[in-house]
């Protein structure tokens, strides 16, 4: 057991990737600058320009390259920098990628893994946007966001074993976050739901950083004797519900948390499978703490008034409870 | 923006009085903080806002009822112009001062939708469901008075006692008879009007039958002469006390005079909370020492003290007020050696208690005449529970207490 940061389990899980040889990884700024988040540092000179391809700024070709390899047998790794750019990749992604393995009747698969991130930080409205939602909702695509290290590396490997196509979804704000790391070879399957944090008086659904936001919630209402349970999700697509519907079973109370916008967002859809499966054990109106809606604001006072804060997670939590 | 509406602050509440208010617009406010003071049928009493912000609309000024759960006040951004809701639930303007018109067409639009809809959560309605409980019976403590999972747990708990909600069918008064020159009408105060709606209600509905006894006082009048020789004024028993008391006691054996007539059928209560008719300058109040029966008889008579004070000052809480499964009423103090009460609902039975006067007595079963202090208790129980041989052994099981004082004390 190693303590390690996000950006390390990735390193080491993408290294440990590039040992098959139909693995390659395709990307802009990946080989000679190391990649933005610095995760492929020292890839190109390991591995060579062959396996890893720097990529024009024209991400509909990086995704369409890595379907056509994917379909020929190869195992591409994609990496889309700032998910706000895979926008000018989504005919590929959706229409194609996502498709291939039905409309050709099971005679291709399409096994790439395209990593991507979330986040903001005075980036601004056209860098500061999640898309979760809208890959999520396309069938045909496995859609992962982990949260910790360990889940990193786990899932990068279901994800690289994985027939599909998978979006892999990083965050900007958690490449310096640490956690435990198993030894060994272990695996943490696509669409298994984990409980992050036990507690008896409400749940708290959620995924990628909003799980240490949520996290920071309980501790700081432990101390007022609220006991939050907090869900991580992990898998948007397929989206595995059992462990949250379990816990909201027991508490009767949820918020969930997401890093997206309201409307349409993946909180609807999470909000709505607690209702329709856990109706009778509702107790309270579950609240959604999401960005405010609308676009990201570059100045640093007006961002802080968008994004999900522990503060506002804390609110949340006790408006369900009726607690002031 | 966030509406502020009138609390449910018993079961049977149905609208609030808004006496006067303590914030303004243009106030802020905090979840918690009192805003306004307003009378409802059994108390008067300052509402929380469950919502922090800046009062932005007052909607139902003072002096006007609201129902409950209607919209009262709202808070929003500072001057901020509010455009009126039209699905609001509509306030009912009833002005004090004009109290004619007032008595006849507001109430009815009030009993109308007084039994639509008890709010409460899924799980409250399963959990109530799957211990046959009876959701009018259970007060909500949630936002706008929603019956939650804790309140249904509390009741299961046996904390607080279920109350039996109004009858879904209150009577409909009738528009009073035009005016002769010269008359006056005095407006109901909100107490009168409740009276009139629950004793209507309970004389209506529940087939009363009287039950009396004369009961021996002498053991009990000696031995509150030893209790209170040493006690000072404030801690002393009475003998509504001592009366109060083997009620409780007699009730913990006879669950169906602790009993509520439901629509399900007869609601047994857990506990035995005994309620005490107390006359006040505006009417009558009957507040309610609960766990009557394990209390030791000192606990019974600093309680009752402690409720007749509160009554006389009009402190009185709902809590004080909620939760009663038998009434005691005692007119002893006026001179009334007999008289029929009538049944509190959701309660089975009232005792009235009369005067406890020297009366000349055969000894046993001598030819003797002897003086004895005797004190003539009339049950008055109802029909749909109860039957008049089990009345009769509950009233002599009263009496066998009261006329041996000291099985209580053991």
């Amino acid at each position: 057991m190693a303590i390690l940061t996000v950006r390390e389990a990735l390193q080491q899980a993408l290294h440990e990737a590039m040992q098959d040889e139909r693995v390659f990884i395709i990307g802009e700024d990946i080989g000679h600058y190391g990649s933005t988040y610095g995760v492929t540092a020292g890839f190109l000179e390991k591995y060579g320009p062959e396996r890893i391809r720097d990529a024009p700024i024209a991400e509909a070709g990086i995704l369409g390259l890595a379907t056509g390899a994917a379909m020929a047998g190869m195992r591409p790794i994609a990496e889309i920098m700032s998910v706000n750019f895979s926008l000018l990749a989504f005919d590929i992604i959706i229409n194609h990628a996502a498709k291939i393995y039905s409309m050709f009747g099971g005679k291709f698969s399409v096994p790439l893994v395209m990593r991507t991130t979330n986040g903001w930080t005075q980036l601004s409205a056209t860098h500061s946007q999640s898309f979760d939602a809208m890959f999520a909702y396309i069938p045909g695509l496995k859609v992962v966001a982990p949260a910790t290290p360990a889940d990193m590396k786990g899932m990068f490997r279901a994800a690289m074993a994985d027939p599909d196509p998978v979006i892999f979804i990083e965050h900007t704000l958690m490449y310096g976050i640490k956690g435990e790391v198993p030894d060994g070879d272990y695996v943490v399957p696509i669409g298994k739901s984990v409980l992050a944090r036990e507690g008896r008086h409400i749940t708290v659904v959620t995924y990628s950083r909003m799980v240490h936001l949520s996290l920071q919630a309980a501790e700081l209402l432990a101390q007022e004797g609220i006991e939050v349970e907090v869900v991580d999700l992990r898998t948007l697509r397929p989206l595995d519900m059992s462990i949250a519907l379990e816990s909201f079973k027991k508490t009767n109370h949820a918020v969930v948390v997401t890093e997206d916008w309201q409307s349409y967002g993946t909180s609807a859809e999470i909000a709505t499978r607690l209702y329709e499966a856990g109706f009778d054990y509702l107790d309270a109106p579950i609240q959604r703490v999401n960005f405010r809606e609308v676009p990201m604001p570059y100045a640093k006072n007006l961002e802080m008034q968008v994004v999900v804060t522990t503060e506002r997670i804390v609110a949340a939590i006790k408006k369900v409870l009726n607690r002031s | 923006m966030a509406d502020i509406t009138m609390p449910k602050m018993g079961f049977d509440m149905t609208e609030g009085l808004i006496v006067r208010w303590l914030k303004k617009v243009g106030d802020h406010v905090n979840k918690g903080e009192a805003i306004a003071e307003i009378e409802t049928d059994k108390v008067t009493i300052e509402i929380e806002t469950f919502v922090s912000g800046t009062i932005s609309e007052i909607i139902a000024q003072a002096g006007t009822r609201a129902q409950v759960g209607g919209v009262i006040a709202r808070t929003g951004e500072a001057g901020a112009a509010v455009a009126p809701k039209a699905a609001v639930a509509p306030v009912a303007a009833l002005v004090v001062a004009t109290p004619v018109a007032a008595a006849a067409t507001p109430r009815a639009a009030v009993t109308a939708t007084s039994s639509t809809g008890v709010k409460a959560s899924p799980i409250a309605k399963k959990m109530a469901s799957q211990h046959g409980l009876n959701l009018g019976d259970i007060q909500g403590t949630g936002p706008s008075g929603r019956i939650v999972r804790d309140d249904v747990a509390a009741v299961i708990a046996g904390n607080p006692t279920p109350v039996a909600r109004p009858a879904a069918s209150a009577p409909v008064i009738a528009p009073p008879p035009a005016a002769a020159a010269g008359t006056t009408v005095v407006p109901l105060t909100s107490m009168r009007r409740t009276i009139t709606r629950r004793l209507t209600q309970s004389w209506q509905s529940a087939p009363h039958f009287y039950v009396s006894m004369d009961v021996d006082m002498g053991a009990t009048l000696e031995l509150r002469k030893q209790i209170n020789a040493p006690l000072a004024k404030d801690q002393q028993v009475s003998i509504n006390d001592i009366i109060v008391k083997a009620c409780g006691v007699a009730l913990a054996q006879f669950p169906y005079l602790n009993a509520s007539y439901v629509e399900e059928g007869i609601q047994l209560n857990p506990s035995v909370n005994v309620s005490i008719a107390v006359a006040i300058d505006s009417g009558l109040v009957a507040p309610v020492i609960t766990n009557t029966d394990s209390r030791t008889l000192g606990g019974v008579a600093r309680e009752a003290k402690r409720l007749i004070a509160l009554a006389r000052d009009g402190k009185l809480g709902t809590e004080n007020l909620s939760g009663g499964t038998f009434t005691v009423s005692n007119l002893g103090m006026y001179g009334v050696t007999t008289f029929d009460a009538i049944i509190t609902p959701p309660q089975c039975a009232i005792l009235a208690v009369g005067a406890v006067r020297r009366t000349p007595v055969f000894k046993g079963d001598s030819n003797d005449v002897v003086a004895a202090n005797i004190c003539s208790i009339t049950l008055s129980a109802d029909h749909r529970i109860t039957d008049g041989a089990e009345a009769a052994r509950f009233v002599a099981e009263i009496k066998r207490l009261v006329e041996n004082p000291l099985l209580m004390l053991v």
